[in-house]
């Protein structure tokens, strides 16, 4: 859970231990680190595990397949041999993830100075060819389970040059690689972690000039930016922007922040043929000559994002050191002096993960666009009842079906602020719970006349107790908070239990250092506050929904 | 080794360790104070740290000398039993080891 030490297992056929030093490290106290007993991987992996264990698992190819030992040992090996045996230990993965919250998977490597002849990448039995079939193998075989993420460990060597493998560390200790592969690997996983957590990036912010394109519009016009064309800087610039655009079509939102003409910047914007980036790809824009701290802090309220979900970009160091000093919390690379790395190095940049991709996903900037009009609509109300019905909203609540797992998945992932518990279950748990009878997992869906928000929240009931029915689970997407869908929820709550025949309903908060916001909504939702963290209402008490929206709930059968 | 050539060589094992603390936790980091005892009794060094430890001391020999100045290839089953060398030690240590 939030702010608590996650237990990461470390399986391996080979020694971790300096990897596992390394990870601790650079992770500090956010993961407790374990050692599975050396060089019983498979052993490990069909054991039962503790609920919210990660693993990573970390083996070496020809301790998986012998068929593949065999082929080092230029032996003549049948391929199909030695993809049955990566099928065997793919179903041991398999196995395991329906226990472990996450598996870390690194893909088998071998030095790539290895020579293995002329044919060493023939398709049949070439050893480096050999080794790609079973990446790719194993890669097909695990694809379909979303809590099993293969790490691309060839960046990790290459990153770490020529003394990535190490031969005296390999026959004194059984460890391969040196501690800067180590180190990388580290930074791939915490990065890799903390997506699955939901600590990701949700914004870019942007600057225009030196960044979005090459020179200054205010002094050049924008028929002068260096910007695509037979131009190594201006077709940098292209590559640039296209990357960020593709951020945004996984859901990534993009802003800007310049110091510059609001007029003439959206000139440039709308005008230049080469912008890539278009008016509509930016959520919030704070072009003008104020603070750019100050522009920032601004837009994150506006967007209703935690600062530390923010990327500034930057090329001026004075406006970074200045966003970093005021806005710690506000990620902020030091951006490299060569224009023509920018694509290369923000490509490189941890938290810009996204998962498994939502169909919210791919129009959250349209979503955000949705909001700002339904924000400038409010301004024009003067009470916020009256604008609320204004808004026509409806909301849809039902069962979790099949079609909503993902989405639903992903808010229990990533949705921090009003999240009663932020309990980060894996895929496998959330089915679990979904199929328990026990047990009611709702979704919500929200739509008003400006569009639809789609699936927005998550109900979660245990009702194990004859007579207590808990709402284990709450979670609201902050695009729709402050619009009584906390409400109702609620009032589905009690209706559920009512129907279960219960008499109480507990509502149990557990305090992250986010999740605030669900703590004052239960503070002035009406229910009685039974002890500090807990929260209960008398089923036989109505708890009505809110009169300023429609909601609807098909024919349900829990 | 005559006495400069210790204390270069006792640079060289400060920068070796600094190496490795690089990549240490702050809990598990080695102090690299002279009188630090590295091995043998009170050592700070486990058996994965000495050979964490002789590899990249012998790879800044390299590196420092621009020869290959085997380390880890030699019989050094004995270090693990060694009677508390420290960083000032060391050397000597290691060249009464090597001229065997």
């Amino acid at each position: 859970m939030d702010g608590n030490s996650i237990e990461l297992l470390l399986v391996s056929d080979h020694n971790l231990s300096n990897f596992a030093s390394v990870f601790k490290g650079i992770a500090g106290g956010r993961f407790t680190v374990m050692m599975a007993p050396l060089d019983q991987v498979v052993p490990t992996l069909h054991q039962a595990h503790p609920l919210g264990r990660h693993a990573m698992v970390w083996t070496m190819p020809e301790r998986v397949s012998s068929g593949f030992q065999q082929a080092r040992a230029f032996g003549t090996v049948e391929a199909q041999l030695v993809l049955e045996e990566v099928d065997r230990f793919a179903d041991s993965i398999r196995t395991a993830a329906t226990s472990l919250h996450t598996i870390y998977l690194p893909l088998w490597q071998i030095d790539p100075a290895e020579r293995y002849g002329n044919h060493e990448l023939h398709a049949d039995h070439g050893v480096h060819a050999l080794l790609m079939r079973m990446n790719l193998r194993l890669c097909e075989r695990v694809s379909d389970l979303s809590n099993v993420h293969v790490m691309h460990g060839q960046r990790w060597t290459q990153k770490a040059g020529p003394g990535a493998w190490s031969q005296r560390l390999w026959f004194m200790t059984k460890t391969p690689f040196s501690n800067e592969v180590y180190q990388a690997a580290a930074k791939d996983l915490l990065a890799l972690a903390d997506a699955a957590r939901g600590h990701r990036v949700k914004l870019i912010v942007l600057d225009l000039d030196d960044t979005l394109w090459g020179g200054i519009v205010g002094d050049d016009g924008w028929e002068n930016l260096r910007l695509g064309g037979h131009d190594a800087l201006g077709e940098s610039f292209v590559t640039f922007q296209r990357t960020l655009r593709s951020l945004k079509d996984r859901g990534i939102l993009l802003a800007i922040a310049s110091k510059n003409d609001h007029r003439v910047a959206l000139e440039a914007i709308n005008n230049h043929p080469e912008m890539v980036l278009k008016e509509g790809d930016f959520v919030a824009m704070r072009i003008n000559w104020q603070d750019k701290a100050g522009n920032i802090a601004d837009m994150v309220n506006e967007l209703n994002i935690g600062l530390s979900s923010v990327l500034f970009v930057d090329d001026n160091p004075v406006e970074r050191a200045r966003v970093k000093a005021f806005l710690p919390d506000v990620m902020v690379p030091d951006w490299p002096a060569n224009k023509l790395l920018y694509d290369q190095f923000i490509r490189t940049l941890p938290g810009l993960d996204t998962g498994v991709l939502s169909a919210e996903d791919t129009i959250r900037t349209r979503l955000y666009a949705e909001e700002r009009a339904r924000e400038r609509s409010k301004s024009d109300t003067s009470d916020v009842n009256t604008w609320m019905r204004s808004l026509e909203m409806r909301v849809e609540a039902g069962p979790v079906s099949e079609a909503d797992h993902v989405r639903v998945h992903q808010l229990f992932g990533k949705t921090n602020q009003f999240n009663l518990t932020t309990r980060r279950l894996s895929d496998t748990e959330l089915r679990t719970l979904r199929a328990h009878p026990d047990h009611a997992v709702w979704s919500f869906r929200v739509s008003d006349r400006f569009g639809d928000a789609g699936l927005t929240g998550v109900l979660g009931m245990d009702l194990s107790h004859p007579h207590v029915a808990v709402i284990s689970d709450m979670i609201l997407s902050c695009r729709v908070m402050g619009r009584m869908v906390e409400e109702t929820i609620l009032h589905v709550a009690h209706d559920i239990a009512k129907k279960a025949g219960r008499s109480t309903l507990v509502v149990n908060y557990h305090p992250t250092s986010k999740n605030r916001p669900i703590l004052e909504f239960l503070e002035r939702s009406g229910l009685e506050r039974s002890s500090e963290h807990q929260f209960t209402w008398d089923v036989a008490k109505d708890l009505p929904c809110p009169d300023t929206l429609h909601l609807m709930i098909p024919h349900t059968t829990r | 080794m005559n006495p400069s050539e210790n204390l270069r060589m006792e640079q060289l094992i400060r920068n070796v360790l600094d190496g490795m603390n690089a990549f240490l936790p702050a809990a598990e980091r080695i102090p690299t104070d002279p009188s630090t005892i590295l091995m043998g009794d009170g050592g700070h060094l486990d058996s994965l740290g000495i050979a964490n430890f002789i590899v990249s001391l012998e790879e800044a020999l390299e590196q420092g000398s621009g020869r290959s100045i085997p380390l880890s290839d030699q019989d050094l089953s004995d270090i693990f039993g060694a009677n508390s060398v420290t960083i000032r030690s060391f050397p000597e240590y290691l060249s009464h080891r090597l001229q065997r």
